[in-house]
């Protein structure tokens, strides 16, 4: 059974098909499917997290998927700043980047489609008077944001 | 157990900063919803406003079945539908914090957080947040073994034993919903008797992993990085001890989200807005709907009606010349 509700992935393939401009490649970074092939603990919802980003990518031609092992591909994550998992992030060339950790359910799902489409048209919700408040920025900052919707 | 669903349909137009909006609708619960349709339907040039996600708390709720009509299922099933209506009709949902509002004059000023919005009528349908329960340890630790959302926390319970505090229908409804996820779920309530319809009642009693605690009060909330320990106190024998926890829900009332209209409009002594039946505030052209006015009963049936009620009367106050 899929994990995306049958509606909602016809759903997502017309928005997908309508609104994505340039190919979005997803990198998922998560563990070996046996986990005991690795040492330490078990990766809690790496499976479904690959299940669920297996699904969005077979919903368009324009999202690529590529899968990572995080002890396997260490110098890849290290390189992408990923140092959890299931983590997943974008590679293009939107200039930026969003890594996401965990697994996107419930209310984070509709704001992963989002980032996909954003990062497929460059765009992001942000105003023009909010942008060059950013541009006046001279240090580096980290954003990190957790979500819960209580 | 994990929910891939869309919940918000992606018609958010760009908020028009020269036009002039017939109405702009603050929330996007099922009261600022349905008077998104109505208004839109009307022809009037709507705008809803929501801060973080439509739905407001009946989002929160498991299971809706005393909904007329509707079909049974999830507040976030039933929000969607809603909100495929509202925008079928042409109206648009802009998720904005609005910061402040001037609602004298024609024209009145709606301020978000990234700028100001004009509109002729506003309807605030901004709802009630959950009560706090104001005992030590509760800020401490929210979000962090305490919560007031089962739909959103519970599955973090999974076999573990959690308590809900409250014994109106909200905290036995969502102690039935925890039981899903819950190895034990102990209902805490300060009266001897529930307050919940007798149905919800039913339900729990008929559970075997619910228990209850009746008379008896939480006095602190204890634990280390996390909650895990309550210290409650029986009523009638002032006896207090300590009970383990994995986490604590609390469903012990609501308050109006309002404080953005203090000192403009009428507001009922605990906060709600008081209006007539046409849902008219105090000031001409701002009414309002749902469970922020005052009313002797907050469902989604009567806040989807109030902004039925609300649409229809802003429309004919902007063409009653």
């Amino acid at each position: 059974m899929p994990l995306i509700p049958v509606d909602d992935q016809s759903f997502l393939r017309d928005k997908f098909a309508k609104e994505l401009v340039n190919p979005v490649n997803i990198l998922l970074f998560t563990q070996h499917d046996t986990p005991s092939a690795i040492p330490g603990p078990e990766c809690m919802y790496c499976k479904e997290t690959r299940e669920l980003v297996e699904e969005i990518s077979s919903l368009s031609d324009k999202i690529n998927l590529r899968i990572y092992d995080f002890v396997a591909d260490a110098e890849k994550a290290r390189q992408m700043g990923i140092d959890k998992i299931p983590a997943i992030t974008f590679d293009g060339d939107s200039g930026g980047r969003v890594r996401y950790y965990g697994i996107p359910a419930g209310y984070e799902f509709p704001s992963l489609i989002e980032d996909i489409i954003d990062i497929s048209r460059h765009s992001t919700g942000l105003s023009q008077e909010t942008r060059e408040s950013l541009q006046k920025l001279d240090k580096d900052v980290d954003i990190q944001v957790f979500v819960t919707p209580t | 157990m994990f929910d891939f669903r869309i919940k918000r349909e992606e018609t958010v137009p760009d908020i028009d900063r020269e036009a002039v909006y017939d109405t702009v609708i603050l929330g996007g619960g099922p009261a600022g919803l349905a008077a998104g349709l109505y208004a839109a339907r009307a022809g009037l040039n709507t705008l809803v406003v929501e801060k973080a996600v439509v739905g407001g708390q009946i989002a929160l709720t498991a299971f809706i079945e005393n909904c007329p009509g509707c079909i049974e299922g999830s507040g976030q099933e039933f929000i969607a539908y809603i909100q495929k209506q509202a925008t079928k009709f042409g109206a648009g949902i802009a998720y904005r914090e609005v910061v402040g509002v001037d609602l004298q004059g024609d024209v009145k000023t709606i301020d978000t957080r990234d700028g100001k919005l004009l509109t002729r009528t506003v309807i605030i349908g901004t709802g009630v947040s959950s009560q706090k329960l104001g005992v030590p340890g509760e800020e401490q630790y929210r979000g962090k073994g305490v919560s007031y959302c089962s739909t959103c926390d519970g599955p973090f319970y999974k076999d573990q034993e959690v308590a809900v505090v409250g014994g109106g229908d909200a905290a036995v409804e969502e102690a039935n919903y925890l039981t899903r996820f819950a190895s034990k779920v102990t209902i805490i309530h300060r009266r001897d008797v529930l307050r919940a319809t007798k149905v919800i009642q039913d339900r729990a009693m008929a559970n075997p992993k619910i228990e209850f605690r009746c008379g008896t009060v939480v006095e602190a909330i204890m634990g280390n990085h996390k909650a895990n320990k309550l210290l409650i106190r029986n009523l009638k024998t002032d006896q207090k001890i300590e009970m383990s926890i994995g986490g604590l829900f609390v469903y012990v009332g609501m308050i109006p989200n309002t404080k953005l209209f203090e000192g403009q409009l009428r507001l009922s002594p605990e906060g709600y807005i008081i209006t007539d039946e046409k849902m008219a505030t105090s000031v001409p052209g701002v009414f309002a709907a749902g469970d922020i006015r005052q009313t002797p009963l907050r469902q989604v049936i009567t806040a989807a009606a109030d902004g039925a009620i609300a649409a229809t009367y802003a429309d004919r106050y902007i063409h009653a010349d």
